[in-house]
């Protein structure tokens, strides 16, 4: 019996190594894993710097929340832990993974993730998506804890082994296993910090898109929307373990868009029954508050189904849920890093960030020239700043100026003497008003450009276009 | 298969019946009360089988004769799970009354080792069906740890779940995408040629080695706790007649058969007619043991046929040849697999229309993308290997014990062996996302 079980085990450690190896090297892997990525960037950026705020979601949230424009707006480091598909059951066992590496102040947790679903309920891409998000943690002891909440036992070896999940490429994708194999070979180390966001959707809804929703009516229901016993149990342990470590709760609607759902009214009052009436807690919904005046069919995926917020969206509600979390009486307050060199290394020049504060030339900012005077007013900032694939010229006029009802009637007109490809001229420069920034100080009006290169500003003038546009 | 946990009173009932009855029959003092608990236990067994397998069936059939004739019949229907091994178990309890009756063996006095015999776990789904003269005792013999048996047991079970997973779950694929039929839409209309041809072929190749895998897993698990199964498959596809192939496919089936329906009915001892209406009600009893349609019984009537014709051509050989050459053999064999996977295509299209349709179609000339049938074309290609690995395996088993072979290499090869084959099991198995669910096929039975 002994020599049979030392045999065994021989036999057992050899294939268990071998398991091992395949897993690590990665060849059985998918080309551009995004929840990896966001579980590496979170453990990248716990190790270097302090989390502030931690959002949870799923892919609504992702698409929806800008941690870069959150971090400049709010001065706090924010990242995104976000992943497809999930539920509120995984953003429970996920957190309790993010609390060994990183301690925020506060987390913010969009209510898509309360829904009817089970884990049990999981296949198909939601089923592959999970797996994914297992086999990014890193955590031993949590994924043990994990393992048995969302898999059944026949599926703890895909949960555990890469390898064995995708075995099949063997023969369905050998060529994702050469790349892997070359890519082995070829180690690229990047080193840009991923903070969860995930930029899917760039054009809005459609005409097509739009007359389904005329003809075919909404594509939800809010009648029907319910929360499943699973969640509700995960949402008292999630709360429990944010009081055992004095981490404030926020919760929040990523908005779809206005004619996509109907009888919201019934989902919105057992969201503020659970979460305001049972635990006390605030729901910042930007459904049931839904903007009109901001929330056009260009911040919308052009899909009937399951929906979510494009860039420009995602800009909307990033400032929406900042501004809420900021003024809202409740709040703990979170730290300010606007001045810490670690927080200006990561967020300096990132995405909106001049939106949200003072441009000062250097890379970021090519041309910047301040408080110049227009006729009516005197305009903050204008200049141009560098992002990753055009120029942004950028006016900050302060909010005293023009009165809040007229502020999309304004123009910025400018005179200025420029070089475009090399050759020197004077042209005018008609900045619009910039609607997916929500005013802090200073309206916003911008525009993007290829390949211009200001001299100097000879005249600035501030134009409600209404009032010059000729009638008819 | 199915299960439902009230359906363990099938089971109960069964036991507690021919465990009563075999005692009955013992202290019975008449011949005439002997087959009275004889029937007892015929009615009990066969009427569960009847009502859970072939109710609906039954009375399907009648409602369509007598709709040829334009009479109404509207049957109640009763819409129930098949129950998990109740044909294996059905048939292991009633071969232990039946022996008991023509005193072939004594009863047991111990309901306990009874009732193990009924529902021991390596065999109670899928069989071997085993005989109550073989099993029982096995029961009352003390268990030693073993190395080499316990090796051997585990081995075969390795060698049944690479055979299983790696090849025969592959297969599944390729002939599930051809002779899928659902309700949305009958899939096996839109194959003609060769996609049949390859798709019959591999469901020969999948149901044998399907199945045997599951018998030497289930021999293997039975080994590793010390008792001894028979086995149930001896390389089917070497055999040279119908005959011999018969002797070599679901043995314990067979030879149930044999024993209690076609040597009862009076085997081939009462003239010619006779053993030819015996065969042919045997070889349909088999069938229809296979499920609760007329395809098997077509499946079944068919095989009774090819060994009608053997009979005839056997009687016309004056002499046996004494041995066979190797090119003589394989095309012997190959001409017995042609017509066996011929008659399989009965056990399965879902419908007699669809087997129709297969059998005017398999021949029309068409080259269809045969990667295109569920398999990427390296899938495809390592499946044919393995079907020609097993196909060339099996002849050397004919004549060396492989286990025999691997047995005698030094360490290092053997445990290359177990190895490779465990890895090969974790990483070309046909199983994981995107591919169906494989239960092994005589489950369903």
């Amino acid at each position: 019996m002994k020599k049979m079980l030392i045999k065994i085990a021989v036999i057992m450690i050899v294939v268990l190594g071998t398991i091992y190896y395949l897993d690590t090297s990665k060849l059985f892997s998918f080309d551009e894993d995004h929840v990896e990525k966001r579980w590496d960037g979170l453990y990248k950026f716990s190790s270097e710097n302090e989390v502030d705020l931690l959002i949870l979601g799923n892919s609504k949230t992702y698409c929806g929340i800008n941690p870069k424009t959150m971090s400049s707006r709010l001065g706090a480091n924010t990242f995104v832990l976000a992943t497809p598909n999930g539920s509120l059951t995984q953003s429970y066992y996920n957190l309790r993974e993010a609390l060994t590496v990183c301690k925020p102040k506060m987390v913010a947790i969009e209510v898509s993730t309360l829904n009817s679903t089970t884990m049990a309920d999981k296949e198909g891409s939601g089923k592959s998506f999970l797996y994914k998000d297992f086999s990014a943690r890193r955590n031993i002891y949590e994924k043990l804890i994990t393992t048995p909440q969302w898999f059944d036992l026949e599926e703890y070896a895909f949960a555990w082994s890469t390898s064995i999940r995708n075995h099949n490429f063997l023969f369905t994708n050998t060529e994702q296993i050469e790349k892997n194999r070359e890519k082995a070979k070829n180690i690229v180390v990047n080193n840009k910090l991923y903070l969860g966001r995930y930029v899917r959707f760039t054009s809005g809804i459609q005409d097509s898109i739009l007359s389904k929703y005329k003809t075919d009516g909404p594509s939800v229901n809010g009648d029907s929307l319910t929360i499943s016993n699973e969640q509700l149990n995960s949402l008292q342990l999630l709360i429990d373990l944010l009081k055992e470590n004095n981490i404030q709760p926020v919760f929040f609607t990523i908005p779809v868009y206005k004619d996509h759902i109907e009888n919201y009214d019934t989902r919105y009052n057992i969201l503020t029954e659970l979460i305001e009436d049972k635990y006390g807690y605030e729901l910042f919904d930007f459904q049931q508050f839904y903007q009109e005046d901001m929330l056009k069919t260009d911040c919308f995926e052009n899909t009937y189904g399951n929906q979510h917020m494009t860039y420009l969206g995602s800009l909307v509600v990033t400032y929406n849920l900042a501004d809420s979390i900021q003024n809202s009486p409740n709040s703990i307050g979170l730290p300010n890093r606007k001045g810490d060199q670690l927080w200006h290394n990561i967020f300096y020049g990132e995405e909106n960030y001049f939106y949200n504060n003072p441009m000062i030339k250097g890379s970021k900012v090519l041309f910047v020239q301040n408080d110049l005077i227009a006729p009516t007013c005197s305009i903050k900032e204008i200049g141009i700043v560098q992002e990753e694939k055009f120029k942004l010229i950028m006016a900050k006029v302060p909010k005293s100026c023009i009165s809040e009802s007229e502020k999309e009637d304004f123009q910025v007109q400018l005179i200025v003497d420029v070089k475009m490809k090399g050759k020197a001229q004077r042209i005018q420069v008609k900045l619009p008003y910039n609607k997916y920034h929500k005013p802090g100080e200073y309206y916003i009006y911008s525009m993007p450009v290829q390949d211009i290169e200001f001299v100097q500003i000879l005249q600035t003038n501030i134009v409600n276009t209404k009032l010059t546009a000729p009638s008819n | 298969m199915s299960w439902k946990p009230e359906y363990i009173i099938l089971i109960v009932a069964s036991t507690l019946v021919d465990f009563g009855a075999g005692l009955a029959i013992e202290k019975a003092d008449s011949k005439k009360r002997k087959k009275l608990w004889l029937f007892l236990s015929l009615f009990v067994n066969l009427g569960l089988l009847f009502t859970f397998k072939y109710w609906d069936f039954f009375n399907e059939s009648i409602r369509d004769v007598l709709g040829t004739f334009s009479i109404q019949f509207e049957p109640s229907t009763l819409k129930l799970l098949l129950p998990v091994g109740i044909s294996f178990y059905t048939f292991q309890t009633l071969s232990y009354t039946i022996d008991i009756y023509y005193g072939k063996i004594k009863p047991i006095k111990h309901l306990g080792i009874f009732a193990t015999y009924v529902s021991f776990f390596p065999q109670l789904v899928a069989g071997p069906i085993e005989r109550a003269k073989h099993l029982i005792p096995q029961f009352y013999n003390k268990v030693v740890f073993e190395y080499e048996r316990v090796k051997n047991g585990l081995l075969l079970m390795l060698w049944g779940m690479f055979v299983k997973v790696v090849i025969a779950d592959r297969l599944a694929i390729l002939v599930n995408t051809v002779y899928k039929h659902d309700e949305t839409h009958n899939y096996l209309l839109d194959h003609t040629g060769s996609s049949l041809f390859i798709a019959t072929f591999f469901f020969m190749f999948q149901l044998y080695l399907d199945f045997s895998a599951y018998s030497n897993i289930a021999i293997g698990a039975a080994r590793v706790l010390g008792f001894d199964l028979q086995s149930n498959f001896r390389r089917p596809y070497w055999a040279t007649s119908i005959a011999d192939f018969w002797h070599r496919w679901h043995i314990s089936l067979s030879t149930w058969f044999r024993d209690y329906v076609y040597i009862p009915l009076g085997g081939n001892k009462r003239g010619i007619k006779r053993h030819l209406i015996n065969l042919l009600i045997t070889f349909v009893l088999s069938g229809v043991w296979h499920g609760a349609s007329w395809n098997f019984a077509l499946w079944g009537l068919l095989n009774g046929i090819f060994l009608i014709a053997q009979v005839f051509i056997d009687k016309r050989k004056k002499t046996k040849t004494s041995k066979a050459s190797f090119v003589k053999r394989l095309l012997k064999s190959v001409l017995v697999m042609f017509l066996w996977g011929g008659s399989l295509v009965f056990f399965r299209a879902q419908t007699f229309d669809d087997a129709i349709y297969v059998f005017q179609n398999i021949s029309i000339f068409g080259w269809d993308n045969l990667y295109e049938l569920g398999l990427t074309a390296s899938e495809f290609k390592f499946v044919f290997y393995c079907i020609i690995a097993i196909y060339i395996l099996d002849y050397i088993q004919e004549k060396k014990d492989l286990y025999k072979i691997l047995a005698g290499r030094n360490i290092v090869i053997r445990f290359a062996v177990y190895i490779v084959a465990i890895l090969m099991i974790i990483y070309l198995g046909a199983y994981g996302e995107n591919v169906g669910d494989n239960q092994f096929l005589y489950f369903q039975f």
